[in-house]
C-alpha cells in the first residue's frame, strides 16, 4: 500500500523522492520535478496539476509553519504509481499536527466581503486527492495521500 | 512568474505568466496592488490567465484581496482563459461565485 522508502528496491514501480529544507525555491524545484515524473510515467495533464498543487499545499504549510521554530525542516517526500494509483507520502518533524482534523474548514459559500483572507490549502488537497491520512510516528509527522489515476480524469467540480 | 499589463478600453488588463506559487506569491502580490491599487491605480480590471501554468493558494488569496479592494471602491475585477485544472480549483473554493470568470478576453472586457 505504502510507497516504498528511499530506493525502490525491488519494486520496478516508478519512484520518486527527495529532500527539502526550509526554502521555498527548493519547493518550486521539487514541485517541477514531480510534475516532470507524473508527465513522463503518463499522469494527464490535470491528475498531474492535482498531485502537484496537493504536495504544494502540505509542504508550504510545513516550512511557513509547523517547522517555523526550527532550524532545519527535514522534509522527505515519496512518491509511487502503482495499480492505476499514484502514491504520495510527506514526513516532516516539526510539530505534531494533523492537517485534515485540525484545520479549519473554510466556507466556499461566503460573499466576497465576508469571505476571509487565506485558510484554503487543505481544503484543496481533500477535494483533489482520492484519500488523505496523518499520522504521528515518534517525533515525525507522516501524510499519506492517495489519487486514483483511473478515475476522475475530468472536473471534480460542479 | 511575469506580470504584463495594458489597458484596453480603460480597463486594465494584468496577464501573469508561469507560476504563481509560494515564492512568487509576494512578487505577484506587490506587481498587481502596483497596478491596480494606489492613489493612480485602476479600478476596472482584467486578469487574462491564458499564459499562467500554475497557481497554488497563497497567488488566489492575492487575487481574494485584490477582488475585496476593487470592489470597495466600486471597481471590478474579471478573470479569463483559465486552464482547466486552475479552473477546477477555482470552481472547488467558491471563487467562481464570487469572481467573475470569462472564457475570453473579448467576454471578460464586455463585463464593464
Amino acid at each position: 500500500m505504502a510507497p516504498r522508502r528511499g530506493p525502490a528496491g525491488k519494486s520496478k514501480a516508478p519512484a520518486f523522492s527527495c529532500k527539502l529544507d526550509k526554502d521555498l525555491g527548493e519547493l518550486s524545484e521539487m514541485l517541477v520535478a514531480l510534475e516532470e515524473f507524473a508527465e513522463k510515467h503518463g499522469v494527464s495533464p490535470l491528475q498531474t496539476q492535482r498531485i502537484t498543487l496537493s504536495v504544494d499545499e502540505l509542504v508550504t504549510n510545513i516550512i511557513k509553519y509547523g517547522t517555523r521554530d526550527l532550524e532545519h525542516a527535514h522534509i522527505h517526500m515519496w512518491a509511487t504509481i502503482a495499480d492505476g494509483t499514484f502514491h504520495i507520502e510527506i514526513e516532516d518533524h516539526g510539530i505534531p499536527f494533523d492537517p485534515f482534523h485540525e484545520a479549519p474548514v473554510p466556507d466556499t459559500t461566503l460573499p466576497l466581503e465576508e469571505r476571509p483572507i487565506g485558510g484554503l490549502g487543505v481544503f484543496l488537497v481533500q477535494s483533489l486527492m482520492t484519500t488523505t491520512n496523518y499520522e504521528r510516528i515518534k517525533d515525525r509527522n507522516r501524510i499519506t495521500l492517495t489519487r486514483s489515476l483511473t478515475a476522475g480524469d475530468q472536473e471534480e467540480a460542479q | 512568474m511575469n506580470l504584463t499589463d495594458e489597458t484596453k478600453n480603460g480597463v486594465l488588463v494584468l496577464s501573469p505568466q508561469g507560476r504563481i506559487d509560494t515564492r512568487t506569491s509576494s512578487e505577484f502580490e506587490q506587481a498587481v496592488m502596483a497596478h491596480a491599487i494606489g492613489p493612480e491605480g485602476a479600478t476596472q480590471v482584467v486578469m487574462n490567465f491564458g499564459g499562467l501554468d500554475y497557481i497554488n493558494s497563497t497567488g488566489m488569496r492575492v487575487l481574494l484581496i485584490l477582488a475585496k479592494r476593487l470592489a470597495g471602491v466600486k471597481g471590478k475585477l474579471v478573470l479569463c482563459e483559465m486552464k482547466e485544472h486552475i479552473l477546477e480549483v477555482f470552481k472547488i473554493s467558491g471563487f467562481n461565485q464570487i469572481l467573475t470568470i470569462t472564457d475570453t478576453e473579448a467576454d471578460a472586457l464586455e463585463r464593464f
